[in-house]
């Protein structure tokens, strides 16, 4: 199976398609952007993780050997900046390049480096940031915060590529890359890497969905497939996103509307079923988020979702690729406050 | 698939074991661990898969669980790649191990390891499809291999009884949809073995008989012999799709030996499966490789020094037959070179008592065995004959010289005999006038008697017949000592 790049617009069927090859080829993984997909691939049986989980328990373990500041028999557990011990919160600061040198908020640590060994480390006396980063590299647990497990991930692509290709190609007969559109820092490299590998990879996205800032290498690629045309969404929604927001898609023959209203008559619109949907919780829309007695979620967590009742979209302007992934949530109407599309 | 398993702490087991593909037998004395390392392979695979495996106390070497019991099994490559690690060289390794650590509140905790020691991802590994399928053979019951889950307790479990039927009714008809799947093809083995033998697929029966395979007519399973069991049991667990490694304990239990051979045959032509099995049985051994026989002491015997143009091994590969195989099994071993030599000395220890075990090498082919007893560190003592009286100056002839050198090498005791049988037992008295029509003079040496044209076997028997007690001639006497109280 070589690799192929398909371009699906939202509700175009990526999931269906997803659990179709997952189902009919064995020894697929498949590679979703959040965790709430993940558990609804896995609740259907299939083997799926997110990149970083994939990290954490299936490639870094392989590679101790070759990061001997991690004890071989210790657990990788994670921490982060909030936790109350003032130990994680300096070791929190600390922070790994992919040539394996460590810094801390920007300085350079001489005494060691992800090539030290772990005995090593504990065998030196006081240097600067020394009890964070033992605190790290502990002996019997490596404690990781997200970003430097990010940077340690990083780490293993720029300097063993070929055992990291080796390696997933052996246990993985294809791999999907779902969201590809959200990939960005480690996650693209680690895509594009094992692109130009003999991995067989199927990387599905939407260069509009992509809200976090990632995608820059996806949108380059040129796919073997184009799907404009959503299961999701009524046609009626479509032919709003066409005019309003100039994206081919095409939707099913379904009664529905788009509607805008105003910010301060939302709760009219709260009927306990209606599903709130917002960017980020900037003071201005609290009140009426605390009030919403039906369910409410940022744009960025619904993202994957399907929404099977109307929505609300609320806050003042969106980016283009906000507002589209917001509105293509629903297969029923959409109502919007939003006042200006950028 | 196995390539190497490591014991640390468990059982009587240490050291390194090397396997092969395909067939492997574990050869040792009683008590000497070959179950053990059945059992090793068991936790270690059990506890990689998820399935149970009890520990206790008694598991740890000398029942001290104060250090943990390790069992590393290093893989070939390209078996279960969600194993796979990378190693400071850069090469990749594949295997896992399997820790069990005595917790503070006393229980027993199993962890599971890639070589490298770093933690496993356990929902990847188990989903991989190149996960082998573990079968210990004799199995408990059947649906520890039809119906994962299903324990014998498990109506302890289940409060109501309605409940408990219906599991008992779902199990019975999910093992019915999986033997059927298998009936044309388990038929088509069984013909290989001339047997017309089927499945039962009326009534699944769940209980502690296991397998239910009938006669061709489908009539009561009690028809068939075990050993028909047996060769069932094995293929009904190697029909499938996946990688099989199967856990023979003891391989020739209620096979006659042309079954044992046929049973090897077809098992080698298996291409999905390793097989481990323990053997006692010389028919075994003698239908096996060199490289398929482990010594229960991490003895490979392929392993053992061959010469340079490698007779040894060839010679041991072709005449390992059952009476000279006797020498892998057992302890306290007699070579000799003649039949004459085996019937004194076995009437010897029998009508002693004696734990002694004769291997007729047959003829003057001493090397290769020695060259194994002394690989498997064996107590052995060769018998042989000096024919002086071969040259005319009575020297030693130059096969026993080259016999003596070997023997010397290996620190192995060789009883030296005068002439040959005869002329050693007239010298020392034993052949009374009874025997002289049996008995001439040797054309050279009027000192030395040997037997009549084919009548060296009479020799023997005649004195084994008059019950003549041999217990001080110092052939016997060589043999008491070494062995001492044996």
């Amino acid at each position: 199976m070589s690799s192929k790049v398909i371009k699906f617009v939202a509700g175009g069927g990526k999931t269906t398609y997803s659990k179709k090859l997952m189902s009919k080829t064995k020894n697929g993984l498949y590679l979703a952007f959040t965790n709430s997909v993940v558990e609804e691939m896995s609740s259907n049986g299939f083997l799926s993780k997110t990149i970083d989980s994939l990290f954490a328990s299936f490639i870094i373990p392989k590679f101790v050997d070759l990061i001997p500041i991690i004890n071989s028999s210790s657990n990788i557990k994670y921490f982060d900046k909030e936790s109350p011990n003032d130990i994680a919160k300096a070791a929190s600061n600390i922070s790994f390049t992919s040539n394996g040198e460590i810094y801390n908020k920007g300085k350079k640590i001489y005494e060691v480096s992800l090539n030290s060994t772990n005995g090593e480390l504990h065998k030196l006396n006081y240097f600067k940031n020394s009890r964070s980063i033992k605190y790290i590299f502990d002996i019997d647990s490596t404690r990781l915060t997200h970003q430097q497990r990010g940077q340690i991930s990083e780490f293993i692509i720029h300097n063993y590529p070929k055992e990291l290709s080796y390696i997933m190609s052996k246990r993985f007969s294809f791999i999907i890359f779902d969201e590809a559109q959200d990939l960005s820092g480690y996650r693209e490299k680690f895509c594009s890497l094992l692109y130009s590998s003999n991995v067989s990879l199927r990387i599905l996205g939407d260069d509009y969905q992509n809200i976090n800032n990632g995608g820059v290498w996806f949108e380059k690629l040129s796919p073997s497939k184009i799907n404009n045309l959503t299961y999701r969404c009524s046609d009626v929604l479509c032919e709003w996103i066409r005019r309003e927001l100039d994206i081919d898609i095409q939707g099913v023959s379904r009664d529905a509307s788009v509607s805008l209203i105003t910010l301060e008559k939302v709760l009219n619109y709260d009927d306990g079923k209606r599903v709130l949907l917002y960017k980020s919780r900037i003071k201005k829309l609290a009140d009426t988020i605390d009030n919403w007695h039906g369910r409410t979620q940022t744009i960025q967590s619904a993202k994957g979702n399907t929404i099977d009742s109307d929505i609300v979209i609320i806050g003042d302007s969106l980016s283009k690729k906000n507002m589209y992934t917001a509105i293509t949530r629903t297969t029923k109407s959409a109502y919007y406050t939003i006042k200006r599309i950028n | 698939m196995i390539k190497e398993v490591i014991f640390d702490n468990f059982r009587n087991l240490s050291g390194k074991y090397q396997l092969d593909e395909g067939i492997n037998v574990i050869v040792g004395k009683n008590s000497s661990g070959k179950t053990n390392f059945l059992d090793g392979l068991k936790l270690a695979f059990y506890t990689l898969v998820g399935d149970y495996f009890p520990v206790s106390l008694g598991d740890f070497k000398d029942s001290d669980d104060s250090h943990p019991i390790i069992i590393d099994v290093v893989l070939l490559e390209d078996s279960i790649p969600s194993l796979i690690s990378i190693n400071s060289k850069k090469e990749s390794e594949w295997g896992f191990k399997v820790i069990v650590k005595r917790t503070q509140s006393g229980r027993y905790l199993k962890q599971v390891r890639l070589l490298n020691g770093s933690t496993i991802d356990i929902e990847t590994t188990r989903e991989d499809k190149k996960l082998p399928k573990i079968h210990s053979i004799p199995l408990q019951r059947i649906e520890d291999i039809l119906t994962p889950g299903l324990t014998l307790g498990i109506s302890k479990f289940i409060e109501s009884d309605v409940q408990y039927k219906n599991i008992i009714r779902d199990s019975k008809i999910d093992i019915k949809k999986q033997i059927s799947k298998k009936e044309s093809e388990f038929k088509k083995m069984c013909l290989m073995f001339n047997q017309n033998l089927s499945i039962e697929l009326s009534d699944p029966k769940i209980s502690n008989e296991r397998l239910f395979v009938v006669d061709g007519d489908k009539e009561h399973n009690a028809r068939i012999g075990s050993g028909y069991k047996s060769i069932a049991n094995i293929f009904i667990n190697s029909i499938n799709d996946d990688f099989n490694i199967i856990l023979i304990d003891e391989i020739e239990n209620h096979l006659h030996p042309s079954l044992i051979r046929s049973l090897i045959r077809e098992l080698r032509k298996i291409e999905n499966i390793m097989v481990i099995t323990t053997s006692h049985s010389p028919v075994v051994i003698n239908e096996l490789f060199l490289k398929e026989i482990i010594h229960i002491s991490g003895l490979k015997l392929s392993d053992i020094h061959d010469d340079q143009d490698g007779n040894i091994k060839r010679k041991l590969n072709k005449f390992l037959h059952p009476g000279r195989n006797e020498l892998i099994l057992a302890d306290n071993i007699i070579l000799v070179e003649g039949y004459t030599e085996e019937l004194l000395i076995r009437n010897y220890l029998v009508q002693n008592n004696k734990n002694w075990t004769v291997v007729n090498v047959a003829g003057v082919m001493f090397e290769p065995y020695v060259i194994l007893a002394a690989f498997l560190n064996k107590n052995i003592v060769v018998i042989s004959d000096n024919d002086f009286a071969l040259s005319l100056e009575k020297k030693n002839s130059d096969r026993f010289v080259k016999l003596e050198e070997l023997c010397n090498k290996h620190n192995i005791k060789l009883l030296e005999v005068y002439n040959t049988l005869e002329s050693d037992l007239y010298k020392n008295k034993y052949l009374t006038k009874e025997f002289d029509s049996l008995l001439k003079k040797h054309i050279n040496f009027p000192d030395v008697s040997i037997a009549k044209e084919k009548k060296k076997t009479e020799i023997a028997e005649m004195l084994i017949e008059k019950n003549v007690d041999l217990s001080d001639w110092h052939i016997i006497k060589g043999i008491n000592d070494e062995f001492k109280s044996n």
